[in-house]
């Protein structure tokens, strides 16, 4: 039921209850008490003699003494005509209306033509099948869409008449403005009559509501010729339109329309890689841009800088585990990958010794597959455990046992411990040697572990992994709080302007752009999603996918 | 001879009178026309002292040329195009959809030409020659001493002897003698439409070996390509009419083809010849020097953004601080990043299918198949785009040449700068990387690593040239360090024969500056700033002046 009509009931509710009240308290005691329930009459009129009385009144309930009872009795004979003649009035309306949408439903069902004899509209039983019919002939049936759209008309015209019927008590309320009942029992009280009042408008209603449904019978006995996508089976009978079930397990789409849907479904998730390039442009690259920095300050020839600038080190490491905190951020709440670093590969580990107290040289592109991530991981791995100074190699690959300071990396290469946990114990143990550490070891390390959660993504460790790495690194003791709130605020609260920054230069706004990119990707699945919801209603009917959905419960 | 030449002038004479002169010349002249001045040019006639015994009259044409450029096509939106082939069947989803978005690649055009009229006539001149007069003998005689000798070869005197000595002389007549003239005609214009003939789908698509997506029509440019197709209406003046076409800077071997009226017609006056040409594209003409694809930054609203940015610097010798020194970053937009970082992905991808297939006919020949996949490891590793750039320093002189100064090379992963060009509206400043070269570093242009001072001469003009190279890219020639099994020329003889940076580095763009008048970052306070050292140059400047401003080429 549409809320005017619940208002409209409603207001009869209280109507109807407030009159009442106002009979009982009539027939109690004819006081002054009973006039105060009188709500908006035409003139308040006080208890008089005899004389004069108002020329026009309207509902209410009237004490009066008067001995001259006739010309009451003619005001009170015009208004019940005057109200008669509205009820008339408005009962022709009610009909009229009702008429109208009446004839729209039978237009629907039976179609209609202008005044020069043109058609406007088919109707229902021009589109069913006649005797006579042909089911092989293709053309001439309706497609699935068209019946949907026939029976969605139907059921919306149907709803619209009903609810006209149903409104129609409605209207009495709304020609009189006052409510309480008034009438005409004894020498004391005059009662005049409401709209339709001692009317029912109950018959009308069912009246109509009858002819709907013979109507609406009738359809139900219609047949409709449905084209169907299979050659074999090109026409469904159906009939009615209340029945739709067996209609809609049909194939209505060929092999090829629900193939191309899949596709669709995949082409639209392969979209979601694209926004990625824009993260290569601006975030990986700002934090290739800071890490080359922090070599050429740092990290050729150059221990003694550490020495001197120990603070200014502290801080740039601070900045990258910064960096690399954000990264691994995006990944925990966006679960995609946002392309690893790549160092210059030679396959002979020899090379690496050379590196003694060299740099790292980076290599263009960010890698996006497994095997190059693999090969990068290999390569990092290689870097951590043959560089000199923690090893106690010198240049000549002797051995010095004096030399070596620290953590034997040999130990990465063993596969029984869990890489990740080896990965974050070098960390914890460069972390206190600031001075003896070369920078060149900080960010391999820091690399490796994001190489490692670029390939955590594409396995099956896939968020768990993540969200265990993110624990170990960022919520066990050291407080990153702060950066969290400020990199990212949590939905709904407004951002401060140095968080709106966009600059790609700087960490806050590549990871804005970042974030921009990676929600385009998010779309781009939610469109996949919908596609993929849509076509398993289909396949839900469908014998074989049944077969495939119990087969799922097996595993 | 004598007698029979002399009966002849005789007779010559007796038959055609005396002419002209006093002198008894022969006349051998012959006229055989004199009043033929019609012209093969309509409303005009030749002049009547040009017309004696007329020939070879002809029309020819002259030839002229008609220009046109043309540039890689951006009318499709490059990212919806990689979505395309990203797809499932993408590579001919993408193909197609090339081809329905880019317009094909035609023009028409018109280029004007003259007709000129050129014939021969004769006049009767008086030559000596011996060829149209004839010769005659004339003889004198000729006494000389000679020595005598007697019985036994003993010299014993001299005596005189007398000689009859002649000689052939050409003779004096009167001759034609045949003159060459020519005369404008009109102007004419022939019209022609030309176009790149686009081959058809069965002709070329994903399927065709050597196929590549980014050429989907098979004559597409790749990003700093650009080829100037200038076609001829004629070659120079002749009586038929041959167009040709001559594509400079050629990326890919042609075939044209004419057709039309104007093809082979006869030079004639009040034509309205054409011609259509069709440019077929054989294939790609691999081996040529990467193209310069760096054009001068723009930021991401199309704003021109400066391309040098200056810095300061230390006078050595004053001991001064300087805030507008040198020039420290050179910025510049690599218009070719999205579409190489796409051929090099391709590369690895198919270097992995290739890999497979490899591993998939193990079971056919394992000794064969071994081969294979180490071949394959060695070559087809697929590459990772790794654009290498050499710029350049030169000093301007007025008047004379531009002398080196200093260079330095840099790769991408030292330049490449974050950019927010992806939200440009314009496509190739969307797809462009962004490069930011510090030329200030030690190792830069003014300081080499080995600490030679560079620095500039105040108050000059400098220039910058920047090439770049782009390795791994197989449509462009490769130097022999990344491609050390390409041909002979990476062989033994390498050290000699290997491939000069001229055949692998692009042509520059080229960005000229003005050194600050007011900064001096040399060192040498004896030497190189001396008053002695720097005289010559000095004088050069105030004798021929500067050099004019220039704006960067694009």
């Amino acid at each position: 039921m549409n809320s005017s009509v619940k208002a409209v009931i409603a207001i009869m509710a209280i109507t109807h209850s407030a009159s009442a009240l106002a009979q009982t308290q009539t027939g109690a005691a004819k006081k002054a008490t009973a006039t105060t329930k009188v709500t908006t009459p035409v003139l308040a009129i006080p208890p008089m003699a005899y004389g004069s009385f108002p020329v026009a009144i309207g509902a209410g309930t009237y004490n009066y003494q008067s001995l001259d009872k006739t010309r009451i009795i003619d005001a009170l004979i015009a208004q019940n005509e005057k109200v008669r003649g509205e009820d008339m009035t408005a009962l022709a309306e009610m009909v009229q209306q009702l008429n109208l949408s009446f004839t729209g439903m039978l237009q629907v069902v039976y179609g209609a033509t202008d005044a020069t004899g043109k058609k406007t509209l088919i109707g229902l039983t021009e589109h069913s099948v006649k005797s006579g019919y042909n089911p092989t002939k293709k053309d001439g049936k309706l497609t699935l869409t068209d019946f949907m759209q026939l029976k969605f008309e139907l059921d919306r015209r149907a709803a619209m008449v009903r609810n006209n019927i149903a409104t129609i008590d409605a209207i009495p309320s709304m020609l009189t403005t006052a409510n309480t009942d008034v009438g005409m029992k004894d020498a004391d009280v005059a009662k005049l009559r409401k709209n339709f009042e001692g009317v029912s408008l109950a018959p009308l209603k069912a009246h109509y509501n009858k002819q709907l449904d013979a109507l609406l019978a009738e359809t139900e006995k219609l047949k409709f010729g449905i084209k169907l996508a299979e050659e074999k089976l090109p026409v469904y009978f159906q009939t009615g339109f209340a029945n739709t079930t067996e209609l809609l397990s049909k194939r209505a789409y060929s092999k090829e329309d629900f193939a191309k849907m899949k596709d669709d479904a995949t082409n639209a998730a392969a979209d979601a890689l694209l926004p990625i390039r824009e993260i290569h442009k601006t975030l990986n690259l700002s934090i290739l841009k800071q890490m080359q920095t922090e070599i050429d300050v740092f990290g050729k020839k150059g221990s003694y800088r550490i020495e001197l600038n120990t603070s200014g080190f502290e801080n740039s490491i601070k900045l990258i585990e910064e960096m690399f905190y954000v990264r691994s951020t995006l990944r925990m709440i966006y679960g995609m990958n946002l392309g690893g670093f790549r160092v210059v590969y030679q396959k002979k580990a020899l090379h690496w010794d050379k590196l003694n107290n060299s740099s790292i040289v980076f290599d263009n592109g960010f890698a996006t597959d497994p095997s190059e991530l693999t090969r990068q991981q290999d390569a990092m791995f290689l870097a951590l455990n043959t560089m000199n100074d923690f090893n106690g190699i010198d240049d000549k690959g002797k051995v010095d046992p004096s030399k070596k300071t620290g953590y034997d990396f040999s130990k990465l290469l063993s596969k029984d411990v869990n890489t990740f946990s080896k990965v974050m114990s070098i960390w914890t143990f460069l972390k206190g040697k600031t001075r003896e550490v070369s920078i060149n070891h900080v960010l391999l390390t820091l690399m490796l572990a994001d190489t490692q959660e670029e390939l955590m993504l594409v396995s099956s460790a896939g968020h768990e992994g993540i969200r265990e790495s993110y624990n170990r690194r960022y919520r066990n003791g050291a407080d990153w709080t702060k950066a969290r709130d400020f990199y990212f605020p949590k939905p709904g609260t407004l951002k401060t302007p140095e968080q709106k920054n966009v600059d790609p230069k700087t960490l806050v706004g590549a990871n804005n752009i970042a974030k921009a990119a990676l929600d385009k990707s998010m779309d781009a699945y939610s469109i996949s999603a919908e596609i993929e919801a849509a076509l398993e209603l289909l396949e839900a009917a469908n014998p074989y996918f049944q077969i495939k959905a119990g087969r799922y419960d097996e595993i | 001879m004598k007698s029979k030449q002399a009966a002849l002038a005789v007779w010559t004479l007796a038959w055609v009178g005396q002419i002209g002169s006093a002198h008894a010349y022969v006349n051998n002249c012959t006229t055989r026309s004199e009043n033929d001045v019609t012209s093969l040019c309509a409303g005009r006639t030749l002049p009547k002292s040009q017309v004696r015994n007329k020939k070879s009259q002809q029309l020819e044409c002259t030839g002229n040329v008609d220009s046109y450029i043309r540039h890689p096509q951006t009318d499709l939106p490059f990212d919806k195009w990689r979505a395309a082939l990203g797809h499932k069947d993408g590579q001919m989803e993408a193909y197609r959809l090339k081809r329905e978005t880019l317009p094909l690649i035609q023009w028409t055009g018109q280029i004007p030409y003259q007709t000129i009229e050129t014939w021969q006539y004769e006049t009767c001149d008086l030559v000596t020659d011996s060829f149209k007069c004839g010769t005659h003998q004339e003889c004198h005689n000729e006494t000389r001493t000679v020595t005598t000798y007697d019985d036994k070869g003993n010299a014993n005197g001299s005596k005189q002897v007398t000689e009859e000595v002649c000689v052939s002389v050409p003779n004096t007549c009167w001759a034609d003698i045949t003159h060459s003239e020519s005369l404008f005609c009109s102007n004419e214009t022939m019209t022609f439409a030309a176009n790149y003939v686009r081959p058809s789908e069965s002709e070329w698509n994903p399927s065709t070996p050597g196929y590549y997506d980014v050429l989907p029509n098979k004559y597409d440019l790749l990003p700093g390509e650009m080829e100037v197709v200038q076609v001829y209406s004629n070659g120079s003046g002749s009586t038929t009419i041959h167009p040709s076409v001559v594509i400079g800077d050629a990326w890919n071997k042609y075939k044209p083809v004419f057709t039309g009226s104007a093809v082979g017609a006869a030079c004639r006056q009040n034509t309205n010849y054409h011609f259509d040409l069709a440019i077929h594209t054989v294939g790609r003409d691999v081996g040529k020097a990467s193209p310069n694809a760096f054009r001068l930054p723009k930021d991401y609203k199309g704003n021109a953004v400066d391309p040098l940015e200056w810095g300061g610097g230390v006078d050595p010798v004053k001991d001064q601080a300087v805030s507008i020194a040198v020039p420290r970053l050179l910025k510049l937009d690599d218009t070719s990043g999205a579409t190489m970082d796409l051929l090099s992905e391709q590369s690895r991808k198919n270097a992995d299918r290739e890999a497979l297939k490899a591993q998939e006919g193990m079971n056919i020949d394992k000794e064969d198949a071994k081969n294979a996949i180490a071949a394959n490891e060695a070559k087809n590793q697929g590459f990772w785009k790794n654009t290498k750039v050499k710029v350049e320093l030169i000093r301007q002189r007025k008047a004379w040449w531009d002398s080196f100064w200093s260079e330095m090379y840099v790769t991408e992963v030292d330049a490449k700068a974050p950019t927010l060009n992806f939200l440009a509206e314009d496509e190739t400043t969307k797809q462009s990387d962004f490069w930011e070269i510090d030329i200030g570093k030690v190792g830069g242009l003014y300081e080499t690593v080995d600490g030679k001072n560079n620095y500039l001469k105040p108050n000059r003009h400098y220039k910058l040239k920047i090439s770049m190279y782009q390795p791994g890219v197989d449509f462009y020639q490769q130097s022999c360090d990344d491609k050390p099994d390409q041909s002979w020329r990476c062989g033994w003889a390498s050290w000699i024969t290997k491939y000069r940076e001229s055949e692998y580095y692009s042509k520059p763009i080229e960005i000229q500056f003005k050194s600050p008048e007011n900064f001096d970052g040399r060192n040498g306070k004896y030497w190189r700033r001396s008053w002695v050292k720097n005289a010559p140059d000095n004088l050069w400047v105030f004798l021929f002046g500067d050099v004019e401003d220039e704006k960067p080429t694009q």
